[in-house]
């Protein structure tokens, strides 16, 4: 009994830490600890699925192994939006009424879980990644940390927040507002019935190694576990764990007067339960044909999709974040967790609204309006946790060419009154545009070499002209820009002071 | 303007050998500084240094120039101006030498200051600069303080009565309240201003930037500096500077060390002597870099160099 009291309380703790830390980095993110964060969400899942190619298979097989071992630990320890519900379903438990507590044990919602586990494995085969962005509980965490949590605490400190973006963070209160009103009366449902995270580790949790088992000779059906389960998955009539919707909290174990609920070794080859296959053969019935039916809806209905929505957008009205590559990538690995419009410094990443397709709506974007690219910052790759802003030597991302130049000279300062300016040379760290001298004037006007151009958007940012009379124009395939010609070194000498 | 009367008075004091409380604390400084006299005639109008390391030429140049209590008083804030601008370390002479900065912002507290505040509204993004320039680890050493100045809210809005164009500009919160304020920017040339130097780096203490390049740059960067609050020290970095592809350079093709120092109250004098230092390096004219005559025509100070009581120092 001490063993499991120590482990309910290792899980608080890992829980609480893994919760705080995830928020605090959403939330009020520090630029010096880059490195911890990118830890923290190199262990989420579903980035490390879709960035399988780019460094997520470790995490896949970790997550993968721990399940298999351990049960769905996941769920429990690392899963920022499960721990989430768990701290709401507590506060529920704490202001409800104890007595009017019964049996709290659900049937599962087959048919809906695997039917949309089935449809996010068949769309993402196809590339089609925009039901993730709706479902998977980090990326939807992160949604609402950034768009709710952050300008909240912009607001507390009293500085501006220039990522700001209604339609995110009304989107955001509405899935926090449901989450936890169903956390709070029910629990996990969330994570038992839409949550393709939890259906397919659910799919292993059943076989695991360490399992929650209940031994039929000394249980009295109390139903003191069951009423301690926020899984709702003990039927403690029977009695029996559905081990597939457990998320290893341990609270049952610990409640259990008679010790016949147990965390234990469930690889042992002894008899079955009895009543255990009857119960599977009537689910899985069901499942098949949700299977089937779900396979073909959605196998057909994701080729359509991709077929209506295949022709190639060249030109974009927003520029992506570096290391995008094309926006066919982005769309492919992003699932707009928004750690990037989370860590860029210069505010500049924000969500997508109409400017990608509907595909690419709430996927980072980039917007001059109130800054540019910091040409050696590179924090929206070291903590995209997919790899959708695919990490790159500094002076590799140096070179990422997000946008060019376009120069409108009819608008500039210097044309239109004869004035000095030279604010976007002033920004520009590549020279793309230079301030050059003309015949027959005394003053410098710019003159741009768009192929040195990374499109950092430092000129557009801070061209003081209305209209503006520089702009960088968004390339939906990022290249490589050339490499700065650099002068040669010449050591002047000087012995005077010139006056 | 009373400030300057206020030291004139003091120093005259010091000259007759008034004994009086701020004679007192002049005296008892300078016997720190073998082989001085303060005394008007013994404190030139500029004094430019070059040869040494930032501390060094710092240390002679403000001996020379009397003293730092000569212009700090005890229990004044301070603001110690920098060019903080760009996100880059300091061999790319994008940014005042924090090796300076800090001597600065210590000899200020050493001198009695009760504060000294140190900012610049920067270019880059203002985290980058500050930490990267090397600025803020170098004066939170000195035991300075690094202020923000990256929003809006940290600026108020300021008359300049005597500007042209910029009739009104939002100048930095630290420098409305601080007592004296010292100057200290970089050496570069500049895409838009052709140089950047004490006046230039006015901007860093404005808000709007952009109406300052949309308004006549030239005048505006003169407008600022007419401003009532005048430093009591304008001090050019020259240790590095950048001759080309400035402010913000590219590589350290663009940088020169010539390990120099400029130091006046002269704001007109002390960039017109920087400007001419510059062009033994590359071609600049006191035209091109229109605002600094523009800045005498209000009266700032003079580009006569000639007139003026220079001490050149080669160490």
């Amino acid at each position: 009994m001490q063993l499991y009291g120590f482990l309910r309380w290792a899980r608080r703790i890992i829980a609480l830490a893994v919760f705080t830390g995830l928020a605090y980095f959403f939330i009020a993110f520090s630029a010096k600890a880059t490195a911890l964060w990118s830890a923290l969400l190199g262990l989420q899942i579903v980035p490390g699925i879709l960035g399988i190619a780019t460094g997520g298979l470790v995490t896949v097989i970790i997550v993968f192994l721990l399940t298999l071992l351990f049960g769905r630990v996941y769920c429990s320890l690392l899963c920022p939006l499960g721990i989430y519900q768990d701290i709401v379903y507590r506060i529920g438990l704490f202001l409800r009424n104890k007595k009017k507590r019964r049996t709290r044990y659900t049937k599962p919602h087959n048919t809906l879980r695997y039917s949309i586990l089935i449809f996010v494995v068949i769309c993402v085969a196809f590339s089609f990644v925009v039901p993730l962005v709706w479902l998977d509980p980090y990326g939807l965490f992160g949604k609402m940390a950034t768009n709710i949590g952050r300008p909240l605490a912009y607001i507390v400190s009293g500085s501006k927040y220039d990522a700001w973006n209604l339609a995110a963070f009304l989107i955001s209160a509405v899935i926090l507002v449901a989450l936890t009103v169903t956390a709070f009366f029910k629990g996990r449902l969330y994570c038992n019935t839409i949550c393709p995270v939890g259906t397919l580790l659910g799919l292993i949790s059943r076989y695991s190694m360490f399992r929650v088992k209940i031994d039929p000779g000394s249980c009295t059906h109390c139903q003191l576990c069951s009423m301690n389960c926020k899984a709702f998955c003990i039927d403690a009539g029977t009695p029996v764990i559905d081990n597939s919707r457990c998320v290893v909290c341990l609270n049952c174990v610990s409640k259990c007067a008679k010790g016949s609920i147990r965390y234990r070794f469930a690889w042992t080859p002894k008899k079955k339960l009895p009543s255990v296959p009857e119960k599977k053969q009537q689910s899985a019935g069901t499942n098949r044909r949700a299977f089937l039916l779900a396979a073909m809806g959605t196998g057909a209905g994701a080729i359509l999709l991709n077929r209506f929505t295949e022709k190639k957008i060249i030109n974009i009205p927003k520029a992506m974040p570096p290391g995008a590559g094309t926006l066919e990538r982005l769309k492919d690995t992003c699932i707009a967790c928004h750690a990037c419009i989370a860590a860029c410094p210069a505010h500049i990443i924000k969500p997508a609204m109409g400017a990608f397709g509907w595909q690419g709506f709430l996927l980072p974007s980039v917007s001059y309006d109130n800054g540019f690219c910091g040409f050696d910052c590179q924090k929206c790759q070291e903590v995209c946790p997919s790899g959708a802003l695919q990490l790159m030597p500094l002076e590799e991302k140096k070179r990422v060419k997000m946008g060019v130049v376009k120069l409108m000279l009819e608008n500039c300062i210097v044309e239109k009154y004869g004035t000095d300016c030279g604010a976007c040379d002033e920004h520009c760290p590549v020279k793309a545009v230079r301030m050059t001298p003309r015949e027959g004037s005394d003053k410098l006007f710019p003159k741009t070499t768009p192929a040195l151009c990374i499109g950092c958007g430092g000129c557009e940012f801070i061209c003081p002209a209305r209209p503006k009379a520089i702009v960088v124009i968004p390339l939906s395939e990022q290249r490589r820009a050339d490499a700065p010609v650099i002068d040669a070194t010449i050591n002047i000498e000087v012995d005077g002071f010139g006056f | 303007m009373e400030r300057r009367h206020f030291l004139k008075t003091a120093v005259l004091g010091a000259v007759a050998g008034t004994v009086g409380l701020k004679g007192m604390k002049l005296f008892a400084s300078e016997k720190t500084a073998p082989g001085t006299i303060p005394g008007k005639d013994n404190i030139p109008d500029m004094v430019a240094i070059m040869g040494g390391e930032p501390e060094q030429l710092y240390a002679r140049a403000i001996q020379e120039m009397g003293g730092m209590s000569r212009y700090i008083k005890p229990g004044m804030k301070v603001v110690v101006k920098p060019n903080i601008g760009w996100d880059k370390s300091p061999e790319y002479a994008a940014c005042t030498n924090p090796v300076l900065v800090g001597a600065i912002v210590r000899d200020c507290l050493a001198a009695g200051a009760s504060q000294v505040k140190v900012f610049d509204h920067t270019c880059d993004h203002w985290r980058g600069c500050y930490e990267n320039s090397g600025i803020q680890e170098a004066v939170k050493q000195a035991g300075g303080e690094m202020v923000n100045a990256h929003e809006e809210r940290y600026f108020r809005d300021t008359e300049l009565p005597q500007a042209l164009r910029m009739k009104t500009a939002k100048i930095h919160e630290a420098l409305l309240e601080c007592d004296a304020w010292i100057n200290v920017p970089v050496l570069k040339n500049h895409g838009g201003a052709r140089m950047t130097l004490c006046m230039k780096n006015y901007m860093g203490i404005v808000w709007d930037r952009r109406y300052m390049h949309s308004n006549d740059l030239q005048q505006c960067i003169a407008d600022a500096a007419t401003y009532e609050k005048r430093p009591v020290l304008n001090i050019v970095d020259g240790y590095r500077i950048m001759t080309q592809n400035g402010p913000k350079g590219r590589s350290l093709e663009d940088v020169q060390t010539p390990k120099a120092l400029f130091m006046s109250q002269d704001i007109v004098a002390v960039d017109t002597a920087a400007t001419q230092f510059f062009n033994q390096f590359r071609a600049m004219t006191l035209e091109d870099a229109s605002h600094i005559l523009l800045a005498e025509k209000h009266q700032l100070g003079t580009t006569k160099l000639d007139a003026l009581n220079i001490k050149r120092i080669r160490l």
